[in-house]
């Protein structure tokens, strides 16, 4: 349903997106994981039409957000990340102007109308300014804003920023009920969110894709995951063996170091848990002379710490 | 074409809805009033309605900008000077129709106010004999005056995230453009363009019911080329 290839995007020397590439498959959920400022938002405007690309290419349904914008945007519900909304207008009025831009007819509008407001909450503020609304019910306005149409594809930008436990909670159950039908592309900074709600990860950083898996491989991983760097000198099978015998390491890559210090290997230890200490004694013990260890600087353990920040955990939500 | 009736009714509507369209409204009948009562009370009152439209330009400049401040700039408050407009544009509209569905709001704001004034014209026609097609004229200069002030209104607001710039470039402007009338009696010969360019030695022919193809078309050109010209800058915006 969509497809990005290579996708660059550059303000001047600020290179945002960095050859991005994914696919979606037609009623699928994939969030978008990242710290702040990692290109999310970008990729979410090239995608909805409103920046072009540097380069690269993304298609939605088959049309090229740049060559066949209007189709693509037809088929697109967006919700921005600051969820604009006219405040002077009532829950109704914004809707139906937002229905008929999106070009639907004034005989479909009720119906859509009636539809929308009741699956996300709004019945009985249809009637209401905007402008008197929470903050979770203009949100809400926001999302019923994007399924109004009942589009293909949903993009939605960190639709649960700034709500609480509580509404989070209902927004994420309405963005799951709406899976199989709509394709769904949402981004947040928070990874239980993914975890909860989406069916595939990517973990975008400074523009560049790092992971692209489900969310229970990746979370696994980077609970326990580390990556260690160790140089040592000695005998390549006896090395490896020695580290294999740490408890926890899960795979052991050795390669020669140069010739600067004779005999001398470089190991790139992938572990579960911590084993720095034991992998030292075990090396030390074998006899290898043991000149550096330190953990890799950017495993994706790193990147996850960078990624995840805490939430309150609401009690009751599970899976 | 749905979609600028969209966007002109939803414009129309929000004039209504806060106090701006009651308050223009207001000035309007309060300014063309006075000027028409102290018109009654010349000593030879002539049943015209000259005094109106010639007076009334100077409170069309300082006004209407009032009404086209917020059309494009008011879409881009927000943070990074992305707001309304990000849903306007992932819209499957044009930047044409956006910028004319605006412009037509506020033509159609406008003929509210014709109709408000038409209320001298029966006065006029009750207590004179007044000549029609100065009248006429006189509103079909107004029209193509006030769309020409709110073209260029809506090309400030285009170009700024701000409302109160867009306010003031416009009418600055507008006084300008007017001002260059009288330039070349200063200025000598050579600065005759800068009557041309004024809007003024276009406009005042219509008060005298001369409405001629050269003036509407003058008319005509700035206003497609001020909206040409917003078109152009909100879809600038996806060059970047």
């Amino acid at each position: 349903m969509v497809v990005v290839e290579d996708l660059v995007k550059a303000y001047g020397p600020h290179v945002a997106v960095d050859g991005v590439s994914f696919e979606v498959e037609k009623g699928e959920i994939l969030g978008f994981l990242g710290p702040n400022g990692a290109g999310k938002t970008t990729t979410m405007r090239v995608l909805t039409c409103f920046l072009p690309a540097t380069s690269g290419t993304a298609r939605i349904a088959g049309f090229d957000v740049y060559e066949d914008s209007r189709e693509v945007r037809r088929r697109l519900g967006y919700l921005p990340e600051n969820v604009p909304l006219y405040l002077d207008m009532s829950v109704d009025g914004y809707l139906a102007y937002m229905g008929r831009l999106k070009g639907m007819s004034g005989a479909d509008l009720p119906g859509r109308l009636e539809a929308v407001t009741a699956s996300c909450g709004l019945s009985e503020r249809r009637r209401d300014i905007i402008g008197r609304l929470s903050r979770g019910f203009r949100q809400r306005v926001g999302l019923a804003q994007a399924l109004i149409h009942d589009p293909d594809v949903l993009i939605l930008d960190e639709p649960t920023a700034s709500l609480d436990p509580v509404q989070i909670r209902e927004v994420r159950q309405h963005i799951k009920e709406l899976a199989g039908k709509h394709t769904v592309i949402l981004s947040t900074h928070i990874l239980p969110e993914v975890e909860l709600v989406c069916d595939r990860v990517l973990v975008i950083n400074k523009g560049k894709i790092v992971a692209n898996d489900t969310p229970s491989n990746l979370t696994s991983f980077a609970s326990a995951g580390q990556v260690l760097t160790v140089e040592a000198r000695g005998e390549h099978d006896g090395m490896v063996a020695a580290a294999k015998r740490v408890d926890g390491v899960r795979s052991v890559a050795a390669e020669k170091l140069g010739e600067t210090i004779e005999g001398a290997r470089r190991l790139r230890i992938e572990a579960v848990r911590d084993v720095r200490e034991d992998v030292a004694r075990e090396l030390v013990n074998g006899g290898f002379g043991l000149l550096r260890l330190e953990v890799a600087s950017r495993s994706l353990e790193d990147i996850f710490v960078e990624l995840t920040t805490e939430e309150p955990v609401v009690r009751g939500e599970t899976g | 074409m749905r979609n600028v009736r969209a966007i002109a009714l939803k414009e129309l509507k929000s004039f209504y809805v806060s106090a701006l369209g009651y308050v223009v409204l207001g000035c309007w009948l309060l300014f063309t009033g006075m000027v028409f009562v102290l018109m009654l009370g010349d000593r030879e009152p002539t049943a015209d309605m000259e005094p109106i439209f010639r007076n009334c330009t100077i409170l069309l400049v300082i006004v209407l900008p009032l009404l086209t401040m917020r059309l494009l700039a008011g879409e881009r408050a927000g943070d990074q000077g992305i707001g309304t407009i990000e849903l306007l544009l992932t819209s499957p509209l044009s930047e044409w129709e956006l910028v004319l569905g605006k412009f037509f709001a506020t033509v159609f704001y406008l003929l509210g106010l014709v109709l408000s004034s038409l209320i001298y014209t029966v006065t006029l026609k009750i207590l004179g004999k007044p000549d029609i097609g100065p009248i006429i004229g006189g509103y079909v200069g107004f029209m193509l005056f006030s769309s020409y002030i709110l073209a260029l209104g809506i090309l400030m607001s285009a170009l700024t995230n701000s409302q109160v710039v867009a306010a003031v470039t416009t009418i600055v402007a507008s006084l300008a453009l007017w001002l260059c009338n009288w330039l070349p009696e200063t200025l000598g010969k050579w600065a005759g363009w800068l009557k041309w360019t004024s809007m003024l030695s276009h406009h005042e022919d219509f008060w005298r019911g001369v409405v001629t193809f050269h003036d509407c078309l003058w008319f005509v050109s700035f206003i497609f080329f001020f909206l040409f010209a917003a078109k152009q800058v909100i879809a600038s915006s996806k060059w970047r």
